[in-house]
């Protein structure tokens, strides 16, 4: 992301020589964490021990876990831009605020590129009642006493209005070493300020991590800024730390391509400790309609197909095995 | 008629030069080691020494009849006594008087010698010289509370006996002194490299206890002249006036002759006209070896063995000194107009003790090592701020700076995987600290110890990492600021030539913090040291 390049050199130039407070630890603190999607042999996708792979090529005796497979690229991309967003952070962290209030830490601003300005700021909203919040669609909801909202805001330099390009809210939990909040990636807003980007729509992202657990919601909209209630792309990730773990995305594609019309899909990966897992894919809508094509697929922990069936009536997805295959939990 | 009146010096040492012979045996014993809480002595065992010289060249006592004990213990004095004691009794002739010297140089406490570890009773030792065989028996103990020993036979302090000259009989019966009384202590000097007393009683041996001008020391001369010395010397001492004791049991003739100044062939002489203090200095054994009040009007001699000397006369404004030798039959004639001027730092003739300790006060350059301990009295600087930390570092001496040492002092510490506890967070972290400072250190020195103190003003740079934390690992989080505080440190330097120094130190710092809000922190420092003076 150029934008990272550009607030380094901005950030450098601007920096001030009063030291790191603790308070100002506080408000670093409320940016966005470090956050992946983490499905299991997601560092095996070529090959195994055994001469498979989460995604190897079919073979007479082997045919792999393919949407197992689809589920760790989607993972991989999400990864990518939560790698983005911890990058802009980290670079900001690095440089000690410019502006201190008692409840507001402001980076910048700072020239970056193409004649724009950037700035970071960090404001601590406090009530003494407290508000209920609930960042993801599965957390528990939590009363809490204060919260941070931040901002990646950039304009014309000295004028105009100032846009923002990341932003979002978190919360302090209580339990140490864990965050919750959200964030948005509004790409539509960087291309009014600057024409030359291409990227569109917005993506927003959800995040708790209470209670050993680790929920991620991901959600993306390219043709407009609707993400949380229509997006063209939604990922649900849900790792209650003991090895297992739900993902489930849903994309509006053309996924049959009979015609230009879009199809709605939901892939859910459920996948044990033991990395034994079932992958549930539901078509629909577009060139679906009126019917509605599902797969059902069951892995073993070499990642090769154990049990599989469908309604799609192609022989792309041959019936394999029985769901007894499956195993107890997933059946 | 019987008349006590003060010593009349010389009356009756024509009367007993006269007589037989004198047979003498000396015991002479020193240790400079006391027992438990005792102080090590510096020149107990090299008192002895002097002593036995004087006895042997100017007091009439052959060579193997001094017996010296350096270092023993009690069994080892026990032993020797009775050997001695049988001796005296197998050679002892017919009209010819035998005399016992006991003399003791070393700690003493509640009326017990301490040999090291090992004790022998003061009352022990006046029961067996009262049984000796010997016609005269002498104890001279220079020692703390060593008047006890004079306390049972109405010992008591005063400047000189009393004899009585109308008895003519032969001289029985049994003389002691104590150095200090049974409450004092008895103190040693560096610039005299010995004891106050054993000092003056040498001296006064050797010639310059002489009231009489015959050249022979009695003791009561000797008793005289080296109370009021000691006396003297001591009253302005931090350990206060040292009063020797004496208890006198003594029939016949009265006083004893000590010494014979003619019997020694080479020696000093002043001139009739000389007047002042003079002090001469053994520059073979480095240490004192006679000091002398010259009046005018009479001629005085020191004998003195064979060897190197130097005699310096002490002024207002400078001293004046001589270096000579003395050949075996060489008496070398003191002469003011050929003693050099010196001013009193160029003083080359002061002693071992006084140059170790002149070179353990002088400031000189130095290099140190140090570890010490660091921590900030608040819990709140400790827990979110600055953390307990071991400091390393290195140390050079400069100086001397307003009569102080100059020192520099840099010092790194750090510490990994602190936790930094924040509302709900608890944060990872990495912490490091250098310190670079400045202080001026005065001085005192006590024996091989030195204490100094004084102002230090350090700068000091503090620096947390977080790089196990996901959203921190590229925040460096630092803080600079000048801390003014104090350091103390005692230093024990355990070789005689004082380069190597190991010590203990502490400080105290103010620290101006002034992130978030503006605090005054103090902080401690705890640490040893060592030292190597160039």
């Amino acid at each position: 992301m150029k934008l990272r390049g550009a607030l380094l050199i901005g950030l450098a130039a601007t920096a001030c020589n009063e030291p790191y407070s603790n308070e100002d630890l506080l408000f670093l603190k409320a940016l966005p964490p470090e956050l992946q999607v983490e499905l299991p042999g997601a560092t095996a996708t070529t090959t195994s021990s055994i001469g498979t792979g989460v995604c190897a090529a079919p073979s007479p005796d082997f045919t792999p876990a393919k949407f197992y497979c689809d589920a760790n690229k989607a993972a991989s991309d999400i990864n990518a831009v939560l790698d983005t967003v911890l990058n802009l952070v980290g670079s900001i962290a690095a440089y000690p605020p410019t502006t201190r209030d008692t409840d507001l830490r402001i980076w910048g601003p700072f020239p970056i590129e193409n004649g724009l300005e950037a700035a970071l700021s960090i404001e601590r909203i406090r009530t003494s009642t407290g508000t209920l919040v609930r960042y993801t669609g599965s957390s528990e909801p939590a009363l809490v006493y204060e919260r941070f909202r931040f901002a990646i805001s950039a304009r014309k330099q000295g004028e105009g209005e100032w846009k923002g390009l990341v932003y979002g809210e978190s919360a302090p939990t209580g339990e140490a070493g864990t965050r919750m909040g959200w964030l948005a990636l509004d790409f539509d807003a960087q291309r009014t300020l600057d024409p030359t980007k291409t990227d569109r729509g917005a993506i927003g992202i959800a995040y708790d991590t209470r209670g050993g657990k680790t929920i991620l919601n991901v959600y993306a909209d390219v043709a407009r800024y609707t993400p949380m209630f229509d997006p063209e792309a939604a990922y649900f990730y849900e790792a209650p730390g003991d090895g297992s773990g739900t993902f489930l995305f849903y994309q509006r594609a053309n996924v049959i391509e009979t015609t230009e019309a879009l199809e709605t899909m939901w892939i859910q990966v459920r996948w044990r400790p033991d990395l034994r897992g079932r992958a549930d894919v539901v078509v629909r809508d577009g060139d679906a309609a009126p019917q509605e094509y599902w797969v059902v697929q069951c892995w073993d922990p070499n990642f090769a197909a154990v049990f599989q069936t469908t309604n799609v009536p192609t022989n792309d997805y041959p019936n394999i095995g029985q769901v007894s295959a499956c195993g107890p939990e997933l059946q | 008629m019987t008349k006590w009146v003060p010593v009349l010096f010389g009356l009756c040492v024509a009367t007993s030069a006269e007589a037989a012979q004198p047979r003498r045996f000396a015991l002479l014993v020193g240790n400079n080691q006391g027992s438990g809480d005792t102080v090590e002595l510096r020149y107990a065992e090299s008192d002895v020494q002097k002593v036995a010289g004087v006895l042997r060249d100017l007091g009439g006592f052959r060579g193997e009849d001094l017996v010296i004990l350096l270092g023993k213990k009690a069994p080892d004095f026990t032993t020797a006594l009775d050997q001695l004691e049988a001796r005296i009794a197998a050679e002892a002739e017919p009209g010819v008087p035998t005399t016992l010297l006991f003399y003791y140089s070393g700690h003493a406490k509640q009326g017990q010698l301490l040999l090291g570890p090992t004790r022998v009773s003061m009352a022990f030792l006046r029961e067996r010289l009262q049984r000796s065989a010997a016609d005269i028996k002498i104890g001279i103990l220079d020692a703390c509370e060593s008047g006890a020993i004079t306390r049972e036979k109405g010992g008591r302090r005063g400047p000189s006996f009393l004899f009585d000259l109308g008895d003519q009989e032969a001289a029985k019966g049994m003389i002691l002194i104590g150095s200090s009384s049974e409450d004092e202590a008895s103190q040693e000097s560096d610039e005299l490299g010995g004891s106050f007393f054993t000092h003056y009683l040498t001296s006064g041996l050797r010639g310059d206890a002489d009231e009489s001008g015959d050249r022979r020391i009695t003791l009561g001369e000797v008793y005289a002249y080296t109370y009021h010395r000691t006396v003297n010397s001591t009253a302005g001492t931090r350990s206060g006036t040292q009063h020797p004791t004496f208890s006198y049991d003594l029939k016949g003739q009265g006083d004893v002759v000590m010494t014979d100044v003619t019997t020694g062939r080479s020696g000093v002489r002043f001139l009739e006209p000389m007047e002042g203090d003079y002090l001469i200095y053994d520059m073979d054994h480095e240490q004192v070896a006679a000091e002398i009040q010259k009046r005018p009007g009479a001629e005085r001699r020191v004998a003195l063995p064979p060897g190197s000397y130097v005699i310096k006369k002490r002024l207002p404004e400078h001293l004046r000194m001589v270096r000579f030798t003395l050949g075996p039959t060489t008496n070398y004639a003191v002469d003011d107009q050929v003693m050099e001027q010196v001013d009193f730092e160029d003083d080359y003739a002061k002693g071992a003790g006084v140059m170790a300790r002149i070179a353990r006060e002088r400031p000189r350059p130095g290099l140190r090592g140090a570890l010490y301990y660091q921590g900030f009295f608040s819990g709140a600087a400790r827990d979110q701020l600055l953390p307990p930390l071991v400091l390393f570092g290195v140390g050079v001496d400069a100086g001397p700076v307003l009569g102080a040492t100059l020192g520099l002092d840099l010092l790194l510490g750090g510490t990994n995987d602190q936790s930094l506890r924040l509302q709900s967070l608890d944060i990872p972290y990495d912490f490091f600290q250098v310190q670079f400072a400045a202080k001026l250190l005065w001085g005192w020195t006590f024996g091989p110890v030195r204490l100094e103190a004084g102002p230090r003003l350090s700068g000091l740079y503090a620096l947390r990492t977080f790089p196990k934390d996901d959203q921190l690992q590229s925040l460096k989080q630092d803080f600079f600021g000048i801390s003014p505080g104090a350091e103390g440190l005692v230093s024990w330097f355990p070789g005689d030539d004082q380069d190597f120094s190991i010590g203990l130190g502490g400080r105290l710092g103010l620290l101006s913090f002034g992130v978030d809000e503006n605090r005054l922190l103090f902080f401690g420092e705890l640490g040893l040291s060592l030292g190597y003076r160039l």
